[in-house]
């Protein structure tokens, strides 16, 4: 993945970098385009794309970016609304909340802080790497283990004509947001530019299995039309499986009040593939009602399995989420700003909540869902810039940056002031959040899964090491876990910046498409060896330092290049 | 590799009937994990990564002189039965890949592991 837009869950907030997507020229225009987009000026958004496209080939390839924006601002929305989303959320708040404890026994013990924190409960990866920890570590190193847990058994899949499916809760997420971001298309552009954007994005079996497997599977199981043409007719087909989408991600996740402390039989892919198959026993008296009749129904189901409606299960999962929330306040350790945030994330989500009270079919109908309530979706934005810049951007703060002497840059930066208006489905309190995004969260990342993580810049990451190294802790991570994966993302590097041709950063000679290797800013940490290579292209001695420090950009290499690069330098696979 | 250990990366499927294969008492398996994040955003249609299910690693240690034909018994039936698949071996200690392995792999393979 070569990051552009984002979601992160653990900041609630949307990533975006125009690195690439500038470079193609016409930076002015999407600049304008996607801005009015990140702000939730629809309407401004779809005017300006229209009136100053260049071509057709822009104005499709904005109109895409820009459904982009939609596809990550759904998932805002689902991450408040779902039981199955705030669970996922929480995965990080618990980890926040007893970060003040966990540092402050770590430190008073001189015990490690070991990345993935799950490894210090396993003896064999604990002996070998000699792992030295605390107790309290590995109670919440527990609770890590278990959401994994949780997260493999929800990965479920399903083979149909020989291609996986993947059916888990955020399968089904993303499934919504891709039907939200078409129909938002529909909505704003025609039918006829939705076609068109479904068939730009490269690599289109990957993309079906990733985000439109739902078609497959309500074909499968004769809920969905059968005809071949259905995947490129989207809009018109969906409607029936709406409701079993929404009602798999209601599940229950407070302990004891759920099905089973295993969470069996009450996870989103098992209650999607439940209530498929009890739909397809009904399959013609459902096809036969309209959308409020087949959400009724699947409710119906919902209460004879799992003793609650949909609004039910939101409702005590609000009501055990507010006892929570409570007994966080009263907690003398935790960080202010985390209780801070945490309380509004919670008013959120009952704000959203009472829209669906009202009527459920505003959210479920994708068609009205675009029309009056993505308008007021708003995550806080993240700008991102890998390269680091010097500049300070009016009306923005700084999230991520480095300053040492007058070596000053950025890489990171959230609105001073967001959310406007009290009508808007947003998280407002910037000064909570960024202090999250600065350091709660690459903490909570690190202890998750250690550096092997998809990185919007990757810095965020090393500055939250530096910052734990800077007050003395051990730190110790499980050299499996050290590094993110390295992928060849150059078909999206053309796509991205819809070039055909490049340059060589290393030799200077000419790439053409679908040529080259980008390496990503890892590489060249992985080992000193590697960092030299970089030091020496940007000057060596402190100059080269300080631009090797500041540069999280990519480099494009073409074959021979990569091919040296892989002989005489540290290549991790 | 200066110790007899390895970690071994793979599909589930591989990697949970590895484990289960596995009983000798001269081998100690740590319990398979997984190698993607919880913590990784979500991203748009834009650069859909390529759906490969869930990849797991299982870390090894061998303690005993039989240890290593035993490991081996138990994977290469698997490795028969997956022939599409490749297995990535890892030194647990630096997580430098150290070999790959596939359905045409031979003791041999196993036993360059530790003489690298």
């Amino acid at each position: 993945m070569i990051p552009t837009f984002s979601f992160d869950l653990s900041s609630m907030a949307l990533w975006f970098d125009s690195t690439f997507i500038t470079q193609g020229g016409h930076a002015e225009y999407l600049s304008d385009v996607l801005n009015s987009g990140i702000n939730g000026k629809i309407d401004e958004a779809v005017k300006i794309a229209v009136k100053d496209a260049p071509d057709d080939r822009e104005l499709n390839r904005v109109i895409e970016l820009l459904s982009c924006i939609w596809h990550e601002q759904k998932h805002f929305f689902d991450f408040c609304f779902t039981t199955y989303g705030a669970f996922r959320f929480r995965q990080f708040l618990e980890i926040y909340i007893n970060l003040t404890p966990l540092l402050k026994i770590s430190r008073d013990d001189q015990a490690e802080l070991v990345f993935p924190m799950d490894a210090t409960l396993d003896p064999v990866r604990k002996s070998l790497l000699n792992i030295k920890t605390s107790e309290s570590f590995e109670k919440i190193a527990y609770a890590v283990k278990k959401r994994k847990k949780f997260s493999k058994e929800d990965r479920d899949t399903i083979e149909i004509d020989g291609l996986k499916y993947e059916l888990g809760g955020e399968a089904q997420l993303e499934a919504l947001a891709y039907i939200t971001q078409l129909t938002a298309i529909q909505s704003y552009f025609g039918s006829k530019t939705s076609l068109t954007i479904q068939g730009l994005t490269p690599d289109r079996i990957s993309s079906n299995q990733k985000y439109n497997w739902f078609i497959k599977i309500g074909q499968h199981y004769g809920i969905l039309s059968p005809k071949k043409l259905a995947e490129r007719q989207l809009l018109l087909n969906v409607a029936p499986l709406l409701p079993i989408l929404y009602a798999s991600l209601f599940n229950k996740y407070w302990g004891n009040d759920g099905n089973t402390e295993d969470y069996e039989n009450d996870i989103p892919s098992f209650r999607f593939i439940y209530l498929i198959e009890e739909i397809f026993k009904v399959r013609e008296e459902y096809l036969n009602k309209d959308l409020h009749g087949q959400w009724m129904l699947v409710n119906t189901i919902c209460k004879a399995k799992w003793g609650r409606t949909v609004l039910e299960e939101i409702d005590r999962d609000i009501e055990k989420e507010e006892q929570y929330l409570q007994n966080v306040q009263g907690l003398p350790d935790v960080l202010p700003h985390v209780k801070q945030a945490f309380e509004e994330y919670h008013n959120l989500r009952k704000k959203i909540v009472s829209i669906f009270r009202k009527n459920p079919l505003q959210i479920i109908t994708p068609e009205i869902f675009v029309r009056n309530i993505l308008p007021s979706v708003h995550p806080m934005p993240i700008a991102a810039y890998p390269h680091g810049t010097e500049l300070n951007l009016e009306g923005w703060s700084r999230v991520l940056g480095f300053a040492e002497g007058e070596n000053k840059w950025n890489w990171a930066f959230i609105p001073t002031q967001w959310g406007g208006s009290t009508n808007t489905l947003s998280l407002k309190n910037t000064s909570d959040w960024g202090s999250i995004i600065s350091f709660c969260s690459p903490v909570a990342k690190l202890l998750i899964n250690g550096r092997k993580h998809k990185t919007m810049l990757g810095p965020e990451l090393l500055v939250a090491q530096k910052m734990l190294e800077a007050q003395g802790y051990i730190l110790k991570f499980d050299p499996l876990f050290e590094f993110p994966e390295e992928k060849n993302g150059i078909a999206y590097y053309y796509y991205l910046t819809n070039k055909s041709v490049a340059i060589c950063d290393t030799c200077k000679g000419k790439i053409e498409s679908p040529e080259g290797h980008l390496l990503s800013p890892w590489f060249f940490r992985y080992s000193m060896r590697n960092a030299r290579l970089a030091l020496t292209a940007y000057g060596g001695e402190d100059i080269g330092r300080f631009k090797f420090y500041k540069d999280w950009s990519y480099w494009l290499v073409c074959k021979n290049c990569v091919n040296e690069i892989k002989k005489y330098f540290d290549w991790q696979e | 590799m200066n110790q007899l250990a390895i970690s071994i990366e793979g599909s589930q499927n591989i990697i949970d009937e590895l484990n289960k294969s596995i009983v000798s008492n001269e081998i100690e398996k740590s319990e398979p994990v997984q190698k993607d994040s919880l913590a990784d955003p979500l991203d748009a249609p834009l650069g859909a990564d390529e759906i490969k299910g869930i990849i797991e690693i299982i870390t090894l240690i061998f303690k005993g002189g039989t240890a290593l034909m035993g490991f081996w018994a138990a994977l290469k039936p698997i490795l028969i039965a997956h022939p599409k698949e490749v297995i990535v071996v890892r030194d647990p200690k630096s997580g430098k890949r150290v070999a790959s392995l596939n359905k045409d792999s031979t003791e041999k393979d196993i036993q360059n592991l530790f003489t690298k």
